[in-house]
């Protein structure tokens, strides 16, 4: 009879897992066909059960919006008609006073879109799609607020965001009176300026303390520059102001991370500036006028060398971030 | 099963004896690969998304270069190779595999056009004895993807059949594992690629890009074999009824695969597969799967915009009821 040692006790008294199981198989311990039975007595039913209910709801939820898709489409003319648009208030009606389910929640705030964009393609009136957004933004806002649900609350912020890129798409840049890179970077800056109103006077209310209220600023604030600075490439490559604004992107995330720190901020700050320094190094890949293989080769090594860089510098700023929280 | 169980009372309920001198080296090499396992797990680039990572950069820096694949390939497979011989900081090693991986694919490209089996054969011989080892993760990894990718590629009108044997082995690999043997890495592979490459064939057939995969009788046999297999594996522990309703859920799939949709059953019995054996990524990745092959079955179907809602809406209804299923499960689960 043998007598384990210490090791070998320390491994014997460790919680039995999957891993550990195949090790038994690939050391001729455990028989193959035992395999099974002995996973069976270390696997979390109650993980799997909760695992299964939320795959469950997905698929259940994805093949109701399919149907409701169908439906609505089978039978568009009927929205047409004064019976179709008694339905869609009928419809809202039920929404408002079943809200505490999320479905209806959701339901309500799409009816309010259907409401708005409906009589436009029933009528013909001509109507800019850019009102309409903004019509939908301002009618969000009454819904949006009681809404016990964080997703609800940041519609209107991204219904105006559509709205400002149709106004932007449908009248300012047809009409000459910005370009593109200028309004991209007002309409970055009304994105920054909800933040700093966020941050400095609504932080500590309840209704606006979810994360995504801080996330989903930036995020627009970044689509908008990067839009903005893509547009001027391609259309003047050659000018610093596309640099300029890489900078003040840059720098104004690392002072908004200086003063709040956040890790999916901090995240989304390096994709962003992976991206703007892709579009940096394809402007000076264009300026060099090199045949098209090489381009194409020193760009996409560029690129990949750019991820690479990225990830290291992510998995080492984690390492960082656990060490220092050790030694705390 | 909500207690938790520590290794010794495992192996005691599995009437393995830890005091059988037979045992003692078996146990020690158990105990020697756990150390090492420890030891990789403390390389921050071993998750998930390092490695997509790793395996994205690869494949746009290999797009880049691919016109250069002779003389770019062979610079970065003996540059990174030999620097990742004499380099332990993890993130250098991560920075070396990423374009060692690199001139790997450009290597194989160029080597292509001579002759594709032989790749293969050089890598076996120059991985050689790292393949068999706990640390040959990676190797294993990038060989079993490349031979899969090979093989679908020349296998031409037998696509069905070689899709069908590298299913049943990857099945085979995940349920029995063998000794001395380290298959995980390759049979995930096998059996997922499988899947996703018949995923692929019937997106681009309902899409009109190309002819419908012939054979899928042979895999829908196929697919009912592995779930044999699985029943054959846990036979001993099974009562009458759990049998008997077994070889109906069997059948019922079987079925479903001959009439609906091949891909339905193949990721039902994929999806099993990974909960019998606790593998909750792989449960999703099929779980995935279902979804993508359900709404391909879907929208393939001549049916009117009416039909297609009542269908969405019967599926919708049927996936909110196994839901609730599970729910009273769950709950009389907390209370026992």
């Amino acid at each position: 009879m043998i007598v384990p040692d210490k090791k070998m006790e320390a491994y014997l008294n460790q919680p039995a897992c999957i891993k550990n199981i195949i090790q038994l198989c690939r050391t001729g311990i455990l028989l193959p066909v035992d395999f099974l039975r002995a996973v069976a007595l270390c696997r979390s039913e109650k993980k799997w059960l909760r695992g299964g209910q939320y795959v469950l709801s997905w698929l259940a939820g994805v093949s109701f919006l399919a149907a409701a898709f169908f439906f609505v489409v089978e039978k568009w003319h009927f929205f047409y008609t004064l019976h179709g648009g008694l339905f869609l208030a009928l419809l809202f009606v039920v929404c408002s006073f079943a809200r505490r389910f999320a479905v209806a929640d959701y339901v309500g705030a799409v009816v309010i879109g259907a409401m708005i964009f409906l009589p436009g393609l029933i009528f013909g009136t001509n109507t800019f799609l850019y009102e309409q957004f903004f019509l939908w933004f301002l009618l969000l806002i009454f819904w949006a607020l009681p809404s016990p649900r964080a997703i609800v609350r940041l519609l209107p912020l991204v219904v105006l965001n559509m709205a400002v890129a149709l106004y932007g798409i449908q009248f300012v840049l047809p009409t000459l009176r910005l370009g593109a890179d200028s309004f991209c970077a007002l309409a970055a800056l009304l994105n920054l300026a909800l933040l700093i109103l966020r941050e400095e006077f609504a932080g500590n209310r309840l209704l606006f303390q979810s994360q995504a209220f801080r996330f989903v600023p930036l995020l627009f604030t970044g689509l908008f520059l990067l839009a903005g600075a893509a547009a001027q490439s391609f259309l003047n490559y050659g000018s610093l102001a596309f640099l300029y604004c890489f900078i003040f992107t840059v720098g104004l995330g690392g002072f908004y991370l200086f003063r709040h720190f956040d890790r999916p901020v901090c995240r989304f700050l390096l994709v962003f500036s992976v991206l703007w320094v892709s579009l940096l190094i394809c402007c000076g890949i264009r300026a060099l006028t090199l045949p098209a293989s090489q381009e194409q080769a020193l760009f996409l090594s560029a690129g990949s060398l750019l991820i690479v860089m990225t990830l290291i510098i992510d998995r080492q700023f984690d390492i960082l971030l656990k060490d220092t929280q050790d030694v705390g | 099963m909500s207690v938790e169980f520590s290794m010794r009372q495992l192996l005691a309920c599995l009437n393995i004896s830890v005091f059988d001198p037979a045992m003692e080296p078996a146990l020690k090499k158990v105990c020697l690969t756990g150390t090492e396992q420890r030891e990789e797990q403390k390389d921050p680039f071993c998750r998930l998304m390092p490695q997509i990572g790793m395996v994205v950069s690869a494949l746009i820096c290999f797009w880049g270069l691919r016109a250069y694949s002779l003389v770019a390939g062979a610079f970065l497979f003996l540059i990174c190779g030999i620097a990742l011989r004499k380099t332990a900081s993890y993130s250098v090693r991560y920075f070396l595999r990423t374009y060692f991986l690199t001139g790997l694919l450009l290597l194989t490209k160029a080597c292509f056009l001579f002759s594709p089996v032989a790749v293969i054969v050089l890598l076996f011989i120059f991985w050689g004895r790292s393949l068999f080892l706990p640390e040959g993760r990676w190797l294993r990894t990038v060989l079993s993807v490349l031979f899969f990718g090979y093989v679908s590629f020349l296998a031409g009108e037998y696509r069905t059949v070689f899709l069908g044997m590298f299913s049943i082995a990857g099945t085979a690999g995940l349920l029995l594992p063998l000794k001395n043997v380290y298959s995980r890495e390759p049979s995930i592979i096998f059996a997922v690629f499988s899947l996703l490459l018949l995923l692929g064939n019937e997106v681009f057939f309902m899409l009109g890009f190309i002819n419908p995969l012939q054979g899928s009788v042979v895999l829908s046999i196929v697919f009912a074999i592995e779930l044999l297999l699985l029943f054959c594996c846990l036979r001993r522990d099974l009562e009458t009824e759990e049998i008997f309703g077994s070889v109906i859920g069997i059948l019922s799939l079987f079925l479903v695969g001959l009439c609906l949709s091949v891909g339905i059953e193949g990721s039902a019995a994929l999806f099993l597969v990974s909960f019998f054996m606790d593998c909750p990524a792989l449960g999703k990745i099929a779980a995935v799967l279902f979804a993508c092959f359900l709404l391909v079955f879907l929208l393939s179907l001549s049916v009117s915009l009416l039909w297609a809602g009542i269908i969405s809406l019967t599926a919708g209804l049927f996936f909110e009821g196994l839901r609730f299923q599970l729910k009273l499960l769950s709950s009389k689960e907390c209370r026992e």
